[in-house]
């Protein structure tokens, strides 16, 4: 690798590492990052932790940091996600909302939340749970309703899932106001506020981001042969009915992944690919990797922001990342339009 | 180098091609011509594998095509497509390299090797200089050089091109055409063009089919099928074929002019 090459990289991995360092840092309680570090230094080599600092190491370790990865993983799954929906359709507007996938989850999580007995069986996780399932049969139900014969016309798909998703947002709301106990719980979820703490959702969501995004990440170069049209893949030896599997299956995973641990989140799966598009080009070996590492210190800013904006409360970080995420995004799109990006 | 045997084509209920057989031989230029409808581009779509036959086959190099995987169909047929919805984000480059697709392994990593190979490819197509340029910067007659670098770059010993030189301006036109002949002269290809011009056809192809409601209705030299009666009673014109004054070959020109 050049070291023209290697710079994309370099730069992002420090703007992340940037927003890591500041997400531990910033709460109810500033920690400098002086204390931070020798904190983490003490910690790593298992060293007792000084008692000056004793009552940052709570704070941190069972607050602050599987917040900070847990927020991470998800802007990077979403980001990821988007990226690979927009190659595949080659549609600068696909995201993982796209096909319905984050209705799906959110319906399955209020399934989960209204009924009872689900929770007798699958305990703490029924809400993620049942949100996977939801975001999978919903994909399974688009691809099922837009597909001719083996083909799979964009358009249809595109159709077919704001159909479905439209549908599923229906039954949601209405799921949500016959019930009564949970709503104010649902809505919270619903507006991507993180109501779970701890190294639990973490470990829980880790799995199928590792398995979505290392999919995602061995298409780049199939993608981009998608990008000249399905026939003219076809032409190339592509093997087209394939990679649309493997993309729609490691996308919509890593995105219903997302959502179930987070809750619904716009604009990462749309905003990152296209920065990282407008700055370095879109050759999706570079694209999606850059997506990923992008999306991870955007949504961490979001929530950094959801946190300091109305301390000591908190607010959804969905509602900051559309806050800020739609103007930015009408702002790269009109860009885009004027310099014949897509 | 390239068999179509007795191919037939339906769309559902409707058929395009109807009992189609012709052969072209390496080194040669296959022309086919025909007017609007007839089938033309749903031909270079079943040679190239990506409509289903509902009858007959293709012979490709001895393989036959139906029986193929797609990396190793693409291997043996290369594809030049008319320069449309091209991605103008995309360099010259990295539209070459999507090339070698049927050469890389699953991860789809580009080896040195396919480098040099596309590196090349872009040299006999001259396109070389366009390497570093966005598509939305080029113009048609320069898309067309990238596709025709992509095309070479699948080192496959059959080329389609699907109306290679609608839209550009006649230098381009020629000049494409030039290079498309260089190649089968240098390095033995056979080629198949599908042209709307019919004194292109005359200058380049070594014989020709003329395609009409999806059957061939005529083919050979460029001299037996280009005969006034033929054409205009497929294109309903009245219709004079002269002789260039330095190649000899058939000028084909409205008959009241």
């Amino acid at each position: 690798m050049t070291h023209s090459a290697a710079r994309p990289y370099l730069i992002n991995l420090v703007i992340l590492a940037i927003t890591l360092v500041f997400s531990v840092a910033v709460g109810s309680v500033f920690i400098a990052p002086p204390v931070l570090a020798s904190l983490f230094y003490q910690k790593l080599l298992g060293l007792p932790v000084e008692a000056a600092l004793e009552p940052f190491e709570t704070i941190i370790f069972t607050l602050r940091l599987p917040r900070t990865v847990l927020v991470a993983i998800t802007g990077a799954a979403l980001a990821g996600s988007g990226a690979g929906y927009q190659g595949l359709f080659r549609n600068p507007l696909a995201d993982p909302y796209l096909i319905g996938v984050a209705s799906g989850a959110g319906l399955g999580a209020i399934v989960a939340m209204s009924l009872r007995w689900p929770q007798a069986f699958l305990g703490l996780f029924t809400v993620p749970v049942m949100a996977f399932i939801g975001a999978m049969l919903t994909v399974w139900v688009v691809y099922q309703l837009a597909r001719v014969g083996r083909a799979l016309p964009t358009t249809n798909l595109i159709l077919a899932g704001v159909a479905v998703s439209s549908f599923a947002s229906a039954l949601t709301s209405f799921l949500m106001l016959s019930s009564t106990g949970e709503v104010r719980r649902a809505l919270v979820w619903l507006l991507g506020g993180a109501t779970q703490s701890g190294w639990q959702p973490v470990l829980a969501e880790l799995p199928y981001i590792v398995i979505g995004l290392g999919v995602l990440l061995t298409q780049g170069h199939a993608l981009n042969v998608m990008q000249v049209g399905d026939e003219q893949a076809q032409q190339l030896g592509l093997p087209v009915d394939q990679v649309r599997f493997w993309v729609i299956f490691a996308a919509s995973l890593t995105a219903a992944a997302a959502v179930s641990f987070a809750g619904i989140i716009g604009f990462v799966g749309l905003v990152a690919p296209h920065v990282v598009r407008l700055v370095w080009g879109g050759d999706y070996r570079r694209l999606l990797p850059l997506s990923i590492l992008s999306g991870a210190s955007l949504l961490l800013a979001a929530d950094i922001l959801a946190r300091v904006v109305m301390a000591p409360q908190e607010l959804p970080v969905g509602m900051i990342m559309a806050l800020v995420g739609a103007p930015f995004f009408l702002w790269v799109l009109r860009r885009a339009k004027r310099q014949n990006f897509w | 180098m390239l068999r179509v045997e007795h191919v037939s084509v339906a769309y559902g209920e409707r058929p395009i091609l109807n009992d189609v057989s012709f052969e072209v031989g390496a080194g040669e230029i296959y022309g086919i011509i025909g007017p609007n409808g007839a089938g033309k581009t749903t031909l270079v779509r079943a040679i190239s594998g990506v409509v289903p036959l509902t009858s007959g086959r293709v012979w490709v190099a001895g393989c036959d095509l139906q029986a193929l995987k797609p990396a190793e169909r693409a291997r043996r047929v290369a594809v030049v497509p008319q320069a449309r919805n091209l991605p103008p984000a995309f360099t010259g480059w990295e539209l070459v390299l999507l090339g070698r697709t049927p050469y890389l392994n699953w991860l789809g990593q580009v080896s040195p090797k396919d480098e040099q190979r596309a590196r090349l490819a872009m040299e006999r197509a001259n396109a070389l200089e366009l390497a570093d340029r966005r598509l939305g910067d080029l113009s048609g007659g320069e898309q067309q050089r990238l596709l025709l670098a992509r095309a070479l770059a699948q080192e496959a010993p059959l080329l389609l091109l699907d109306e290679p030189t609608t839209h550009l301006d006649l230098q381009y036109q020629v000049s494409i055409l030039d290079t498309v002949r260089e190649l089968t002269q240098n390095e033995g290809m056979a080629v198949v063009v599908v042209l709307h011009d019919l004194n292109l056809v005359a200058r380049y192809a070594d014989r020709v089919g003329l395609l009409v409601n999806g059957s061939l209705r005529a083919q050979g030299t460029p001299e037996e099928v280009l005969e006034p009666e033929l054409l205009e009673e497929v294109y309903h014109l009245p219709l004079q074929v002269l002789r260039g004054a330095a190649s000899g070959k058939p000028v084909i020109l409205p008959a009241n002019l």
